[in-house]
């Protein structure tokens, strides 16, 4: 998902002070690659089997209140 | 409605790696945010019938996961600010010289943030939610939630070392492209 806008050619701007800096630009793109990164990482991890035999557990109680 | 036999059960599962994946994003530790995520589950399928089917589950779960951390934070606030007193002292980050960052740095760094800066970094920068969906997480406007993303993602900044002259052309929250980005 690509989340930073490019740099800005409109001629309309022509002469105005940008808003955002061509390194700003850079370090916001810096940290969404990064916290993408990080959290990929993470998503990316097989479930533990702490949760899954949690899980199993509550279907076993599911099963006898049923 | 039964959890176990319905289409809740699957997509809570569907979920569960985006939920650790937040979950990690607040906690101080992969153990503390698997014990968050089976709190979480275990509410959330204790609450099942609270959830309206078709909404959105994602908010749902995530929300519930952030009461439940900051309920914790609140009981157990000493043993956290010391926790952050000893990373914030190994901290030792530097960009090379490319402007890039190591990820196990940048790891570091961003656990050096307050906890609703965190929050809203990987709600609105990895996860993919919108704007609108962070602020029904956060329970907050989403003005508020664009203007902590700013304040979260200056902060960070200044913590890997890459603030410079430019700092002062971060642009104030209402100037910031209406997307979900960070």
């Amino acid at each position: 998902m690509e989340t930073m806008a490019p740099p800005s050619n409109n001629k309309d701007t022509k002469g105005k002070k940008p808003l955002v800096g061509p390194s700003v630009t850079a370090h916001k793109a810096l940290i969404t690659r990064n916290l993408r990164l990080a959290y990929d990482e993470v998503a990316g991890e097989p479930i533990p089997n702490k949760i899954l035999d949690l899980l199993a557990q509550m279907d076993k109680i599911e099963g006898k209140g049923s | 409605m039964s959890a176990q036999s319905t289409p809740f059960r699957t997509e809570l599962i569907e979920l569960l790696p985006s939920l650790r994946a937040f979950a990690r994003s607040l906690a101080h530790n992969p153990a503390q945010a698997d014990d968050l995520v089976q709190d979480t589950l275990v509410k959330a399928l204790a609450n099942v019938d609270r959830f309206e089917p078709g909404t959105n589950l994602r908010a749902w779960l995530f929300t519930i996961l952030r009461n439940h951390y900051y309920s914790q934070l609140r009981k157990a606030k000493r043993e956290v600010e010391d926790a952050e007193g000893r990373l914030a002292a190994r901290l030792s980050v530097r960009p090379e010289q490319d402007g890039s960052v190591d990820l196990e740095d940048f790891k570091v760094a961003f656990k050096q943030l307050q906890p609703d800066h965190r929050e809203v970094l990987t709600l609105v920068g990895a996860s993919g939610c919108s704007y609108e969906e962070a602020a029904e997480i956060c329970g907050c406007a989403v003005g508020t939630i664009k203007s902590r993303v700013n304040r979260a993602r200056r902060k960070l900044t200044e913590i890997l070392g890459l603030d410079n002259e430019d700092q002062a052309l971060f642009p104030e929250p209402h100037l910031l492209v209406d997307t979900a980005s960070v």
